[in-house]
């Protein structure tokens, strides 16, 4: 066996040292009329009742220690540290180590303290499922398998990150992925050299191809279905442990607008929440702009009656139109920040400071038209209407790009900035896909049941 | 430290603005524009109805201001008017230009030229002729009206009421009536009755360049129902002694031109009109043979009453109906057909098909 050959390099005074100033490193003697054994362990990382159940209990129940030996080596889970190296990460990972008759075998006895299946916070749909993906790797993964029972989904695995040793899992449906895409993905996570990895928004920067751009170019999910569902259509997932997100990939612009209760919804009802969800990217990116357009160069696009309203709502405004409009974009932007960050029991003063006292006081100064603020709160309200985050960011820091636009040269400014907005959507590549692939070209030339992803 | 002076540069210069850059709030609307024949023979007196935007929604009154300047061209008195107010003067929703009679009896053509040359007045605007002057009729203001103007706008434009006697002309159907061969232009008659009423009823028929007949308010109505489909109006019947009116729910008019037997030019109208029973002087049931008489007889008085328009018109020597452009289209010879038409058209026969349809009496009973 090779064990015993690594026993001359590797031994427990060799770990103890190396594990010096551990306050929570646990040594422990057992002894029994059969024999002696050695157990080595961070307390703070494993699991007491493992260690009770599986490694003491045993060792007396058992009288012969080559047996027990046996037991231990052939128990799922547990490891032969090969080198010092190896037997480090396994006592870092949370593994007891158990030295009898001069073996040292590593036993799996890692406790992860995580919170149990709970409710999605960011992507809440009024009917299916509501579970979320938690922050231990082997939960998620029970989630999905249990929804993708196939034997086409593949899991791989590989740790990142030289401190935080994160496990990553990369989860795709073999006869459905772009394998292209799936080796370009391994060669940018295999070429990653990094120290900690916590969350999958930073592995997702890390893995980008362009440094400067605006649009992510990868779903963060924290659905399940959805993760499910993008797998099905050909995507490939990469899941961290000690993370509640899942990483999609590659995407397409419409991607971003597909909340999951489409699916759920009667057909038209879902259309007319996806065109719902449109409308509102387009109110939210262009209502600022035009009303600079319209207030200053162009009064001539909206009815007399409409323009004679703006003109007297602004007739106590002292500065330029678009000073006002990003005066009230800025103040709604700390408002929905400030109440993102604020404890829960103090959110709805934010709200009612903001909303009510800021609204109303604004306008009865005369510091901002009264059109403004039934804009502004538009174009708030619209913003969230995108079911991803990211995106939803991505929007919200856009508008300011075309309000600028539209201070500059009007309505032509926004027309130009608009198809300059298109082109650069058309120029973007998610993992050598076409990021702004239109999506009803896909359903026109399948069924559309296999539509968007890689193929 | 460079790096931050750039920073900081940037950032300012996106606070400035492009260069045709006016706040709607340093804007002053102009609604109506109101032209006169000057004192001094060949000046224009031009008025300008400005809208004054109000900043309290809730409790709105109508303000206006009225600009009058005279000078020897309407660009001229424009720019001397930008004197009399602290803010821009802004064209691009004047939606009513008003004519003074006397000036439309001498000539339109000067007026519409400057409209239709200025780019920041729409090719929308509704010209119409002002009675007495235009000044008076700019300076109604009827007691509905919330926005200044308003009334005139939606009047005129057929956008608020749908009035059979209102026949709305815009500057680019003026433009081509004038420079077309073939038609005439018409203009609505605006006149002012007091300072909170005006009344618009009748059409001036123009030939290319000023007024030539006026049109009477049933002569409006009949002409209105010739160029325009289901217009919604009302017309009389007479049945026996019963006298009767139904109103139009339909109608439609189209025409041909022919050569009769003898060799005449002649058109020939026909008019189709589905109707409801709206009036009745007798207590008489309606039965379904009643509504029969009732159509025929509707039929038989509208025979009458646009024939006698047509040969008025015809009588007039104009052509608002465009009956020579169609002529034109029609013929294949392009040296000789409007000479044709021309030779034609004073011994021009009309021939008047109404099919009147009263198809339900109004009431159950």
């Amino acid at each position: 066996m090779p064990a015993q050959q690594i026993v001359e390099e590797v031994s427990v005074q060799w770990i103890k040292e190396q594990l010096d100033h551990f306050a929570d490193l646990e040594e422990r003697m057992l002894t029994a009329p059969s024999g002696k054994a050695g157990l080595l362990y961070i307390k703070s990382i494993t699991d007491p009742q493992i260690i009770n159940r599986s490694i003491i209990a045993p060792f007396y129940e058992i009288d012969n220690t080559q047996v027990y030996s046996d037991y231990l080596s052939s128990y799922p889970g547990s490891e032969e540290g090969k080198t010092g190296q190896h037997a480090l990460e396994l006592m870092l990972g949370g593994y007891a180590c158990v030295h009898i008759e001069g073996k040292l075998c590593f036993f799996d006895a890692l406790k992860a303290e995580t919170r149990s299946v709970s409710e999605n916070m960011t992507e809440s749909v009024t009917q299916g499922p509501s579970d979320a993906l938690t922050e231990n790797l082997a939960v998620n993964l029970n989630l999905i398998r249990r929804r993708y029972q196939s034997t086409e989904l593949k899991m791989e695995s590989m740790l990142i990150g030289n401190i935080s040793r994160t496990k990553v899992a990369i989860l795709y449906d073999d006869s459905r992925v772009n394998h292209q895409v799936l080796d370009e993905l391994r060669e940018r996570l295999g070429t990653l050299r990094i120290d900690i990895l916590q969350a999958s928004g930073e592995l997702e920067k890390y893995i980008r191809s362009d440094k400067l751009r605006i649009f992510p170019k990868t779903i963060v999910t924290e659905r399940p279905d959805r993760v499910v569902f993008n797998l099905a259509e050909g995507k490939i997932a990469v899941m961290l442990d000690t993370t509640g997100y899942a990483i999609l990939l590659p995407v397409i612009f419409n991607d971003f607008f597909v909340a999951m209760d489409d699916k759920i919804q009667l057909p038209f009802v879902g259309r007319f929440l996806k065109l719902l969800r449109i409308t509102g990217v387009a109110m939210t990116l262009w209502l600022p702009a035009l009303y600079v357009a319209f207030t200053s160069y162009n009064p001539e696009i909206v009815r007399v009656q409409i323009a004679l309203l703006i003109a007297g709502s602004r007739a106590t405004v002292p500065y330029p139109s678009f000073v006002e409009v990003l005066i009230m974009l800025v103040m709604m932007e700390f408002l929905t920040e400030a109440s993102l960050r604020l404890p829960r029991a103090i959110g709805p003063t934010a709200t009612t400071v903001g909303g009510l006292i800021l609204g109303q006081a604004a306008t009865a100064a005369g510091l901002v038209g009264n059109i403004m603020i039934i804009l502004v709160s538009v174009v708030a309200i619209s913003n969230f209407m995108i079911p991803l985050n990211m995106m939803s960011f991505s929007i919200r820091v856009l508008k300011y790009l075309f309000i600028i636009a539209a201070a500059a040269l009007g309505l032509v400014g926004v027309v130009v900035c608009l198809v300059g907005f298109t082109m650069y959507l058309c120029s973007q590549r998610s993992f050598g896909q076409p990021y702004f692939k239109m999506f009803f070209l896909d359903s026109l030339g399948n069924s559309g049941k296999q539509k968007g992803g890689g193929r | 430290m460079r790096r931050l002076l750039l920073g900081i540069g940037l950032l300012l210069l996106c606070l400035t603005t492009g260069c045709e850059y006016k706040d709607i709030d340093r804007r002053i609307f102009v609604v109506a524009i109101g032209i006169d024949p000057g004192e001094k023979a060949g000046n224009f007196k031009v008025s300008l109805k400005l809208a004054i935007p109000q900043g309290d929604v809730t409790k709105i009154d109508e303000k206006m201001q009225i600009l009058t300047e005279e000078s020897s061209s309407i660009s001229e008195a424009l720019r001397r008017m930008k004197s009399k107010v602290e803010k821009e003067l802004d064209y691009v929703h004047c939606k009513s230009l008003i004519v003074g009679e006397k000036l439309a009896a001498e000539d339109i053509r000067h007026v519409l030229d400057w409209a239709v040359r200025r780019r920041d007045i729409q090719l929308i605007l509704n010209f119409a002729v002002g009675r007495p002057e235009a000044l008076q009729v700019i300076e109604v203001k009827p007691p509905s009206e919330r926005i200044p103007s308003n009334s005139l706008i939606m009047a005129m434009s057929g956008q608020g009421t749908e009035s059979p006697f209102i026949a709305s002309v815009y500057a680019y159907q003026l433009m081509r009536d004038i420079y077309e061969n073939g038609k005439n232009p018409i203009l609505p008659v605006i006149e002012a009755q007091g300072k909170e009423q005006f009344l618009i009823n009748k059409i001036a028929l123009l030939d290319k360049q000023k007024i030539r007949l006026v049109l009477s308010a049933n002569e409006t109505r009949l002409f209105n129902l010739l160029t325009r489909s289901n217009l919604r109006t009302n017309f009389p019947a007479t049945v026996d002694d019963g006298k009767y009116q139904y109103y139009t729910e339909s109608s439609s008019s189209s025409y041909r031109i022919i050569t009769t037997k003898e060799g005449e030019p002649a058109i020939r109208y026909k008019i189709k009109i589905k109707g409801i029973l709206e009036e009745s002087s007798t207590q008489e049931i309606v039965t379904h043979s009643l509504l029969r008489q009732i159509s025929d007889a509707g039929a038989e008085a509208l025979n009458q009453e646009v024939g006698a328009l047509l040969y008025k018109v015809r009588d007039s020597g104009l052509d608002p109906f465009g009956w020579g452009i169609h002529y034109g289209a029609r013929h294949w010879n392009n040296s000789t057909e409007m000479r044709d038409w021309e030779r034609l058209y004073p011994r021009l026969k009309f021939q008047v098909e109404a099919d009147v349809g009263v198809k339900y009496s109004g009431m159950i009973r």
